[in-house]
C-alpha cells in the first residue's frame, strides 16, 4: 500500500495516506470543539427536563457501547456527564489532550443522546459523527496546546500527516448532501417546486414569520426549491472537483447562512460549516496560519516596544 | 504510534480495513431499503448501533410536513387553588435562545405524533411539576394548522386534547 501495486491501489494509497499538512485538521478540531462547547452550554437550563429522572421523555432502549444514564438514573449523573462534555469540548477547542478530549466529548454526547434522542436533530447527529471521526485522528498535531507543550518553537508550523480522517469527514459531508437530495426527490413537493414555500410556513420550524412575498409567490417557490436541490447535489458531487470546490463551498456557506437565518435548526449550520474546513487544502491552511502568526508576532513586538518605552520614560 | 501505523504498508493495510468498514457503515445508512442495503448493514450493525453512527439526513424530506403544530398542557389543580394552568413548552426566542428553543420544538415534533404515545405520560408528568400547587390531572393539547399550496389562505387553527393523565392515579 505504499504506492506500488495496481494503479487503483496506488490511487487509494494517495487519497487516504499521502502526507499532507495537519493544519486543516487543527482548524477542524478548533471549530468542532467550539460548536460542541456551545452545544453543551445551551443545554444548561434543560438538563433535568431532558435527561433527569423526571425528564420529558423515557430513555431509549438501545445497544450503545456506553449507556451510563440508564444504569444510574440520577440528576447528579446527568450533571456529571454534561460537565465532562463541557470540559472535553473546551480541551478540544484549545487542543489539550486532544485525543482524550475528542473521545470524551463523543461518549458524553452519545450518552445524553441515548437518554433522550427526542431532542436531537440531524445537526446534532452530524456533530456526534464528526466527533467520532475526530477521535480517530491526531487532531492535536497542529494549532494546539499539545503542540505547544511538545514543540513550542515549531508551534505555528503544522507537521505532515496521513489525511485519512479528514477524507472520511469529506466523505461524510458529501454523503449528507447526496442522501438529502435522494430523500427529497422521492417527495411530491420537491418535484412540483413548492417544498421550500411549505417549509418556510411551518411556524414551529421557522425563526420568524416570513413575509408572504417570500412564501406565497409560486415562481420564487420554484426557484428556491429547484435551486436547493441543484445546490445540494453540487455540494455532494462537485466538491470533489478541485476547480469547482471553492465555488460550491462558497455557495454552500451562503446557503447555510440563509438556513440559519430562516429556520430553527440548532447547530446544524454551524456543524456543516465547521466540517467545510476539512476541504481546505493544506497549503491554504498553512498560509492562513502564517498570517495569524505574523499578526501575533507584530502584536507581541509592538506591545514589548510599548513596555520598553514606558520603562525608559 | 499512529504516525508509524500510517506510514508503513502493513499499517496502511490495517487502516484501510477500518476505512472500509466505516465507508460501508455510511453507505448502509443511506442506501434505500434493498437487498444490497441489508447485506451491507448486517456486518457493520455492531459499529452503527454500538457507536450511534446514525445516517439520517432527510431534512424536510421526502416532503416538508404540511402542518404547523404546537403542543401545550392544561393542568387542572386540586384543592383550594382549584383551576386550570396552561403550561407551554419553553421558548427562549429567536436570538441566542433559538439554540435552546430548537430542542423543545424537536421534542414537540415527536410529542404530537400518535406513534410516540410513550412520550405522553412523562411529558404530562413533567408539565404537572411545572405548576405551583397540586395537579389533579393534565391534558396534553395538540394545536395545528394545515398548510396549503403557496398563495392559498391559511387554514383555521384546530386543537384538541389528545391525552389525559390522572395525576392522583398515576402517582
Amino acid at each position: 500500500m505504499s504506492g506500488g501495486g495496481t494503479p487503483t491501489a496506488a490511487a487509494w494509497q494517495r487519497f487516504w495516506f499521502a502526507p499532507a499538512s495537519t493544519a486543516p485538521l487543527g482548524l477542524l478540531r478548533i471549530a468542532l470543539g467550539a460548536v460542541t462547547l456551545a452545544w453543551a452550554l445551551t443545554l444548561v437550563g434543560d438538563l433535568a427536563a431532558f435527561f433527569g429522572p423526571a425528564a420529558v421523555g423515557p430513555p431509549a432502549t438501545g445497544t450503545l457501547v456506553v449507556d451510563p444514564l440508564t444504569a444510574v438514573d440520577a440528576t447528579w449523573a446527568v450533571v456529571a456527564t454534561w460537565g465532562l462534555l463541557v470540559v472535553a469540548a473546551l480541551a478540544l477547542t484549545v487542543g489539550l489532550w486532544s485525543r482524550v478530549a475528542a473521545i470524551t466529548a463523543f461518549l458524553a454526547m452519545l450518552t445524553l443522546g441515548q437518554r433522550n434522542p427526542y431532542v436531537l436533530n440531524s445537526g446534532d447527529l452530524l456533530l456526534r459523527n464528526l466527533l467520532f471521526l475526530l477521535a480517530l485522528a491526531p487532531s492535536g498535531a497542529a494549532l494546539s496546546l499539545d503542540r505547544w507543550r511538545r514543540h513550542r518553537e515549531a508551534f505555528w508550523s503544522a507537521p505532515l500527516g496521513a489525511p485519512w480522517v479528514l477524507r472520511l469527514v469529506q466523505v461524510q459531508l458529501s454523503v449528507v448532501y447526496l442522501a438529502t437530495v435522494w430523500a427529497k426527490v422521492q417527495g411530491r413537493t420537491w418535484n412540483d417546486g413548492t417544498a421550500v414555500s411549505l417549509a418556510l410556513r411551518i411556524t414551529d420550524h421557522t425563526r420568524l414569520p416570513l413575509p408572504g412575498l417570500l412564501t406565497d409567490d409560486l415562481l420564487l417557490a420554484n426557484l428556491a426549491t429547484y435551486g436547493t436541490l441543484a445546490l445540494e447535489l453540487s455540494l455532494g458531487v462537485l466538491v470533489w472537483n478541485r476547480t469547482a470546490r471553492p465555488l460550491v463551498l462558497a455557495a454552500g456557506v451562503a446557503f447555510h447562512l440563509v438556513i440559519e437565518w430562516a429556520f430553527l435548526v440548532g447547530f446544524f449550520s454551524a456543524t456543516v460549516l465547521a466540517a467545510y474546513l476539512a476541504f481546505v487544502p493544506g497549503d491554504v491552511a498553512d498560509r492562513w496560519v502564517g498570517r495569524v502568526e505574523e499578526k501575533a508576532t507584530a502584536t507581541r513586538r509592538s506591545s514589548s516596544r510599548s513596555s520598553s518605552s514606558a520603562v525608559a520614560a | 504510534m499512529q504516525e508509524r501505523l500510517e506510514s508503513t504498508s502493513r499499517g496502511q493495510a490495517a487502516l484501510s480495513l477500518v476505512i472500509g468498514a466505516l465507508l460501508v457503515t455510511v453507505l448502509a445508512g443511506v442506501l434505500p431499503a434493498s437487498p444490497l442495503q441489508r447485506a451491507l448493514a448486517a456486518p457493520v450493525r455492531p459499529i452503527t448501533e454500538g457507536l450511534g453512527l446514525v445516517q439520517s439526513w432527510g431534512v424536510f424530506a421526502p416532503d416538508p410536513r404540511p402542518i404547523s403544530v404546537a403542543v401545550h398542557a392544561e393542568v387542572e389543580l386540586a384543592g383550594a387553588g382549584a383551576g386550570m394552568v396552561v403550561v407551554e413548552l419553553p421558548d427562549s426566542g429567536d436570538g441566542p435562545g433559538a439554540y435552546r428553543t430548537y430542542r423543545w420544538r424537536k421534542f414537540q415534533e415527536h410529542l404530537y405524533q400518535d406513534a410516540n404515545a410513550h412520550l405522553w405520560g412523562p411529558a404530562a408528568t413533567w408539565a404537572a411539576a411545572q405548576v405551583d400547587g397540586v395537579a389533579r390531572s393534565v391534558h396534553l393539547v395538540r394545536t395545528w394548522r394545515e398548510l396549503g399550496p403557496p398563495g392559498t389562505a391559511p387554514a383555521p387553527l384546530r386543537s384538541y386534547r389528545f391525552f389525559t393523565l390522572d395525576v392522583a392515579a398515576s402517582s
